[in-house]
């Protein structure tokens, strides 16, 4: 009987030392978490880059910081991603200004408007912070490089797509995302340069969306109704097609030729489904890592050239399934 | 029986190991419990800790805007000194952070932000007190400005990095939780498994000391009733109470033997006593006896009788038959005033009745007819004296004087298997019933009985009593009478060797 309660005893007394080293170890693990890392980096010694895109959830700039990231995990670097919740000129300011008081070892940035964020920038490039211009150049500043599309080109090439559907005859109106954003007007005046030597195209309307999908949709279905000769859409930031997209669907306007900008998957779908007549697609995972792969040489002294162009891809509904597979294989 | 195992492991060294484990094991609990608590608490405190230096921080930096923002419109050198101090403060206070920003890469990325904005924001306050000082009344505010606005993005970084401390707490906070439960879980369940164990156990052992106890208590109880026939008690729980029990019953089994042994010895005694006292009854009665004996072996009727016969034959001139008869009286006299307790032969007793029958024959002549019939062989067995010669002077006295026509007396003795029969037969008056019992009655003591014409004043009982004695049965003397008829008094003497002769 002795025995018995002595081997109970016993077993007991097991368990709970073991589950007593299981707790010691289970509250002393910490868990690690890498923001864009996947190995351990010494973060003294590591160069920290900041990358300040235009908006931080928007879907676009998402592909920008996977490209950057991908080159950051493999140059061993730390890089931080940044980007005001709506798009607003004195939070690029205020990170321009962090950056430059946290040290940071280089800047990454879209410029929303380049008049007024060059002396930002000079700022930095005055405090020994290398900057690199993404997806929107500041040409005039002191920036080390520029990596991005030439956005004028884009425009013109916009622009001839938009005179072959219409058969050189188009009452065009204009979506763009943000009136005070250089990108967004390089491309429409490179589409207008175009555009004004056909004398039956003409823009009848420039509206803004403000990014957003909703003012996206209110513009459009704005401008709709305000033009009823309407029968094209130049839609100049990646949001604005898709809104442009739904409207039509909802509106049944199919007769509006669309052309978008940028590959976000509904806007593909809408190519596919003939709604948008073709989008010219940038590169954002080429900015993102070239840029960062730039930055790497900046940092190590070597000379880059001052403007990289990364193209851009006109996809029309012959081609848009071809695209979507490739661009699945590469995920 | 086995009184102690080699194996044997006492109540005190069970209870001990008993107690150990159960102390060990609460202890463990305790201990598993404290050190748990130690464990989660600590993890607590590091989150804590955490939050709150990144809070002293921060509040170190609001103070030392203050101090500076004011320092520079008094220009009191009691702010410069708290500036001074506060700048010292907080360079202090990011040393101190730096170990607790343990979590994930994002965090330590943000405290390296911290730390060299907090650097940067030092650098441009001290900047625009220089430039104070040397009265750069512009270059002062610049730095001034660019120092609140790098201490405003301090701030929100260090909010941030507080923000994602807590929400990687969070996890913390999780699995410390899920392991306090755990924890409490098994803490129940064991403290209830420890107490059922515990009263288990205590109920077993209890028992284990109880049970034999009552069994012991029931047998002492069975042997101080006298009854040692209970069955040994059997324990086989190796320890104090086991030798308890079987030193009992081994008591029991020498208690009782003792109690046999000394049962017999009293047995003993007591037939020794009997015997004793038989003895001293035998030698009493002997001594009565004697006495009574001295005082009636001379039975002085007899005397007169026989004297009075002689006395007549004397004047008659017959010489001869005086001298004999005057023998033969003197042979009976010295006869009856020997020992008696002394054993004679047979033949020695038969001889003095003959010189009884002589003296009888003379004054009865022929009203006395007598005849002895000794079997041959038993002539020297030993008997106790004067047993025949009185019987046959009471068959004399019932048979021959109250009878006058006289009567015959025959006398025969013979073996019989392993008695001597004595045979003292007359055809006299006989013996009432009354009076056989009387006689026979053991219990009443020799009376005075009238012994007129006896040489003795030894009666019948008295006989019977010596000869019962003498050979130590009951069963010796009969008595049958008819009356008018006659008596026999048989004697059935049993044959030992101390009553047999030398050569038989």
């Amino acid at each position: 009987m002795m025995k018995f309660i002595s081997i109970i005893i016993f077993l007991f007394t097991a368990i709970i030392l073991f589950h007593m080293v299981w707790i010691t170890r289970n509250l002393n693990i910490e868990k690690t978490k890498n923001i864009f890392s996947k190995e351990e980096l010494d973060i003294e010694k590591s160069p920290h880059y900041v990358l300040i895109s235009h908006e931080y959830d928007n879907p676009y700039w998402k592909i920008v910081k996977e490209g950057a990231e991908k080159a950051c995990e493999e140059s061993g670097v730390i890089i931080e991603y940044w980007g005001p919740p709506v798009a607003d000129m004195n939070t690029y300011m205020e990170y321009i200004d962090t950056a430059i008081a946290a040290k940071v070892d280089g800047i990454l940035m879209y410029v929303l408007n380049d008049q007024i964020l060059t002396p930002y920038i000079n700022n930095a490039v005055n405090n020994d912070i290398p900057v690199i211009t993404v997806d929107t150049d500041a040409p005039d500043s002191n920036r080390n490089a520029y990596i991005g599309t030439n956005n004028y080109e884009a425009g013109v090439i916009a622009a001839k797509e938009m005179v072959r559907i219409t058969g050189g005859k188009g009452n065009i109106g204009i979506i763009t995302g943000d009136l005070r954003a250089s990108n967004q007007i390089l491309r429409i005046e490179g589409f207008q340069s175009v555009i004004k030597n056909y004398p039956n195209m003409k823009v009848v309307d420039i509206k803004a969306s403000g990014v957003k999908k909703i003012g996206v949709i209110r513009a459009v279905t704005q401008m709709i109704e305000d033009h009823s000769s309407l029968n094209a859409l130049y839609c100049t930031s990646a949001l604005d097609g898709i809104g442009a997209g739904e409207v039509i669907v909802k509106k049944n306007r199919k007769d509006i030729q669309v052309v978008a900008f940028d590959d976000l998957p509904q806007t593909l779908n809408y190519i596919d489904e003939g709604i948008i007549h073709a989008a010219i697609v940038q590169k954002p995972y080429k900015m993102g890592y070239d840029g960062v792969m730039m930055m790497n040489e900046i940092m190590k002294n070597q000379t880059v050239p001052k403007v990289v162009d990364t193209g851009v891809t006109l996809i029309k509904k012959e081609n848009v399934k071809e695209y979507i597979e490739k661009n699945r294989k590469e995920e | 029986m086995k009184l102690m195992k080699q194996n044997i492991m006492s109540i005190k060294k069970k209870l001990l190991r008993f107690f150990f484990m159960l102390i060990l094991l609460l202890g463990i609990l305790n201990y598993y419990s404290f050190y748990h608590a130690k464990l989660s608490n600590e993890r607590y405190n590091q989150i804590i800790d955490k939050i709150v230096v990144l809070n002293e921080l921060s509040n170190l930096i609001y103070q030392n805007d203050l101090y500076l923002e004011n320092y520079l419109y008094t220009y009191s050198s009691d702010l410069l000194l708290k500036y001074n101090e506060t700048t010292q403060k907080i360079k202090n206070q990011i040393v101190k952070i730096k170990p607790t920003v343990t979590g994930s890469e994002a965090a330590k990325v943000i405290f390296k932000n911290i730390s060299n904005m907090t650097q940067t924001y030092i650098s441009h306050s001290n900047a625009a007190i220089g430039l104070k000082g040397v009265d750069n009344e512009k270059g002062y505010f610049t730095y001034f400005m660019q120092s609140k606005k790098v201490s405003g993005y301090t701030q929100n970084y260090i909010k941030q990095l507080i923000n994602l401390e807590l929400s990687e707490s969070a996890e913390v906070y999780k699995v410390l939780s899920e392991n306090n439960k755990r924890t409490q879980f098994i803490s129940g369940v064991s403290i209830i498994i420890a107490m059922i164990l515990s009263f288990v156990f205590v109920l077993w052992f209890s028992k284990s000391i109880t049970k034999p106890i009552e069994k012991l208590v029931k047998s002492a109880q069975k042997i101080s009733e006298g009854d040692f026939e209970i069955d040994p008690i059997i324990v086989e729980s190796n320890d104090e109470i086991e030798i308890l029990a079987n030193t009992f019953n081994v008591m029991k089994e020498d208690i009782h033997d003792l109690i046999l042994e000394i049962k017999g010895k009293i047995e003993l005694e007591k037939n020794l006593n009997i015997q004793k006292m038989q003895n001293l009854e035998m030698k009493n009665m002997l001594k009565e006896i004697q006495l009574s004996a001295l005082q009636s072996q001379m039975n002085p009727h007899f005397l007169f009788n026989t004297l009075n016969i002689i006395s007549k034959t004397a004047l008659l001139n017959d010489g001869e038959k005086t001298c004999d008869l005057i023998e033969a009286l003197s042979d009976i006299l010295r006869y009856n005033l020997g020992k008696i307790d002394k054993p004679v032969m047979i033949k020695d007793e038969i001889e003095i009745i003959q010189q009884y029958f002589y003296i009888q024959k003379s004054r009865f002549r022929d009203r006395v007819a007598y005849e002895i019939e000794v079997e041959k062989g038993t002539e020297n067995f030993l008997i106790p004296i004067l047993t025949i010669q009185p019987l046959v002077e009471n068959a004399f006295i019932h048979g021959i004087e109250g009878n006058i026509q006289g009567g015959k007396i025959e006398i025969k003795i013979y073996r019989e298997e392993n008695h001597l029969m004595v045979c003292v037969i007359d055809d006299g008056v006989g013996m009432k019933e009354e009076v056989i019992k009387r006689i026979l009655d053991d219990s009443e003591r020799t009376e005075n009985e009238n012994h007129k014409g006896h040489t003795t004043g030894i009666g019948l009982k008295n006989i019977m009593k010596r000869l019962r004695i003498f050979y130590g049965v009951e069963d010796v003397f009969h008595i049958q009478s008819i009356e008018n008829k006659g008596t026999t008094i048989l004697l059935k003497l049993p044959i030992k060797r101390e009553t047999e002769g030398r050569d038989v």
